[in-house]
């Protein structure tokens, strides 16, 4: 009681402990919000990857059909697998079709830019893969239920032709009728969900028609047909890594494969596992069960994809979660300083309180109190200041923006427009746990000072 | 703890020596000192600055261990005992009264006289009697001419209040020994005497046994008994008497 009382009124009447408690309070709030950006990027890259990357893609592109639906059929029955979608990958090239081609060039160069056209079945994919992440976005021009089908009724009202802008508005009535038939919107155009990225550098948008030109082998392989087909663009897509959505577009499989001129209608398969399995080990059991027909390097979890990726984020999380601690552990030694200070002032103090029958322990056990009080007092405000901060980062982000012009997080360089947060519960009592400790090692050693004191010779303090 | 011996007397110290070592050095301050002390008796010691009066008190209030010697506490030998043992003593035995009053400047008057009653008591038992207990904080104060003062700091009292708060402190225990470590050194000539009525009214209500190291002659010469603390032994110099011109000299 006597070492509540006294801590109590040592630490009420000194703001310099006030100080202590806020460092403390800064240093986890600073901690938790950080940790829960962090966390949230992680989620939200998680999700953009997972979009289109299923657990195990199986590669297998030079079948005909019946061969490459025989492997299909095996990985089907596969006891850990719970889906599986046929996929084709067709590299194109794109070329503005104002430009005349100028041959083969990087992307951007030359005024073409290489696609690879991912030809996939939404229904099936949906089954795998959860690809509205790629297509909810406040940029996307049109988000398909489904991907491509109800696309197109968008795109009769718009379709056009992109190096021959319309003469007309579209709220003109009879439009349509006043369009060269050659480009009115028919059947035969594919739809294409292109990279937003691609779409911007363009300048593409929902119901733009352009021809995307591809190439087949001929005889033995040494000469090659160039094919195009005019696609008509129905969305676009974002995606975590930008060099994806400036490469990358998705369409129907069977008309992408039918453009492709490809037996199988497929070159790979997505496959979903089971609860409870690994993409790892999915990727193992596949890879021993059809060893006989796909090649192990063919056979790839989506960690082995994009795993490096999803990896350098953690390790960044990692990085800044080491260093936002030091935070802590500096607003934490603080605490030693103050109390430091403290028992050199309130020497004296302890004297009298040993002439008045306590023992040295009890002086250490006062200022283990007082130590405890403030980074017990600083754990509680930070939590609560950190999870608050964290509710309100973007209400706060988008104040500051609003009022200075200053814009800490530009969603321009993101797949997201708000910057994502994700508290970790366990990760915070681990931090929490961190602070006690940290907090308890800095007020022991002023506590053992104390607790060392002779009473005479502190009595005698001056 | 030992079990306190009601006839012994409260002080009973015996060839107490006390050395110190400064660099190399040994000091030696007390060099044999004999001294009895009875219960409701009150001892003056006088002498020199830095004769060893102060470092005789805390061996007698358990603050410090001798080099050599006895010190007794109502019929406890102490020296060997251990530290628990002491703190005990300490805590219910004694009262200590010091020069600068020593109060805690955090610590409202009324809390500073409980701080002595907290010290060593369960927290639900000082919870459960808490009500009586601040009464008999308030008692003392009342006592010592303090009553409207309870809730005064330290920095907010006078020097002579503050001194009646630490006697206030000193007593609340109800202590059989009372330790004064020149209680009036620090205050002016109206207010010393205020205080040495009180602490003599005190010290005579409650039969305390007394030790008071001072300088003053008047004071000590009011005491039942006084020594000169010199050469680091004491020397009785006369019983319930004006004051030794000679003596005074010597100081």
């Amino acid at each position: 009681m006597d070492i509540l009382l006294v801590a109590w009124r040592y630490l009420i009447a000194r703001p310099i402990n006030l100080v202590s408690m806020s460092s403390v309070m800064v240093g986890l709030a600073a901690i938790v919000v950080v940790d829960s950006v962090m966390n949230g990027f992680l989620g939200q890259q998680r999700t953009m990857i997972r979009a289109l990357a299923p657990d195990v893609t199986v590669e297998r592109g030079d079948l005909d059909a019946a061969a490459f639906e025989a492997i299909r059929a095996r990985v089907a029955a596969e006891p850990d697998v719970r889906g599986v979608s046929a996929r084709i990958e067709v590299p194109c090239i794109y070329f503005p079709m104002h430009e005349k081609p100028q041959g083969i060039g990087l992307p951007g160069i030359n005024g073409n830019y290489f696609i690879e056209v991912l030809g996939l079945d939404p229904d099936d994919e949906r089954k795998m893969v959860d690809l509205d992440p790629f297509l909810q976005h406040d940029r996307c021009t049109y988000l398909s239920e489904p991907l491509f089908a109800s696309a197109r009724e968008v795109c009769r009202l718009q379709v056009r032709r992109v190096d021959r802008p319309f003469e007309f508005s579209v709220d003109d009535p009879g439009w349509q009728d006043r369009v060269d038939p050659e480009y009115r919107y028919n059947d035969d155009l594919i739809p294409l969900v292109l990279g937003e990225r691609l779409a911007l550098r363009c300048e593409l948008t929902v119901g733009n028609v352009i021809s995307v030109l591809t190439q087949k082998p001929i005889g033995d392989g040494e000469t090659i047909a160039a094919r195009s087909r005019l696609f008509v663009i129905v969305g676009t897509f974002i995606a975590l890594d930008p060099h994806y959505e400036v490469t990358h577009a998705l369409a129907p499989r069977a008309p992408v494969a039918d453009f492709a001129g490809v037996a199988a209608a497929a070159d790979r398969l997505a496959v979903a596992g089971r609860a409870g399995t690994t993409p790892v080990a999915l990727r193992e059991r596949l890879r021993a069960d059809l060893a006989d027909v796909v090649a192990p390097a063919r056979i790839v979890s989506w960690t082995d994809q994009k795993g490096l990726l999803l990896g350098a984020v953690e390790n960044e999380r990692k990085i800044m979660n080491v260093a936002m601690f030091f935070v802590v552990v500096v607003a934490t030694f603080s605490l030693f300083m103050t109390l430091h200070q403290m028992v050199r002032l309130k020497t004296r103090d302890l004297g009298v309180l040993s002439a008045m029958g306590s023992s040295p322990g009890r002086a250490g056990r006062l200022f283990l109190l007082c130590g405890g009080l403030v980074t017990l007092a600083g754990t509680v405000l930070g939590i609560v200041v950190g999870l608050a901060l964290t509710h309100w980062l973007n209400v706060i982000l988008d104040t500051v923006h609003a009022a200075t012009g200053f814009r800490l997080f530009d969603p321009s360089y993101f797949a997201f427009r708000q910057l994502p947060t994700q508290i970790d519960p366990q990760r915070i009592a681990w931090y929490v746990l961190g602070t006690v400790v940290c907090g308890t090692l800095f007020t022991l050693l002023p506590s053992l000072y104390a607790a060392r004191l002779v009473p005479v010779e502190a009595l005698r303090d001056e | 703890m030992n079990e306190l011996d009601e006839a012994a007397p409260a002080i009973h110290a015996r060839d107490v020596k006390r050395e110190f070592v400064s660099a190399g050095h040994t000091l030696p301050i007390l060099r044999g000192v004999d001294l009895d002390v009875a219960r409701g008796e009150s001892v003056a010691i006088v002498g020199r600055s830095g004769g060893g009066k102060s470092t005789l008190l805390h061996l007698l209030g358990l603050l410090d261990r001798p080099t050599a010697g006895t010190v007794g506490v109502c019929g406890v030998e102490t020296t060997t005992a251990s530290r628990s043992v002491r703190d005990r003593l300490r805590r219910e035995q004694i009262g200590f009264v010091f020069q600068f009053y020593h109060l805690l400047p955090e610590l409202t008057a009324e809390q500073n006289v409980l701080l002595s009653g907290m010290i060593g008591t369960p927290p639900l038992a000082w919870l459960a009697r808490r009500g009586e207990r601040r009464e008999k904080a308030r008692a003392l104060l009342e006592r010592v001419g303090l009553a409207d003062r309870a809730h005064h700091l330290p920095p907010k009292l006078s020097g002579g209040e503050r001194q009646r708060v630490a006697i206030a402190r000193a007593l609340y225990r109800d202590p059989g020994i009372l330790l004064c470590d020149e209680p009036t050194g620090n205050l002016d000539e109206t207010t010393c005497e205020d205080v040495e009525n009180l602490l003599m009214e005190i010290q005579r209500e409650r039969q305390a046994a007394m030790v008071l190291v001072t300088h003053n002659l008047r004071l000590a010469a009011r005491l039942d008994r006084m020594h000169v603390l010199e050469g680091g032994r004491l020397h009785a110099v006369q019983a319930r008497s004006g004051p030794d011109a000679t003596l005074a000299a010597t100081m």
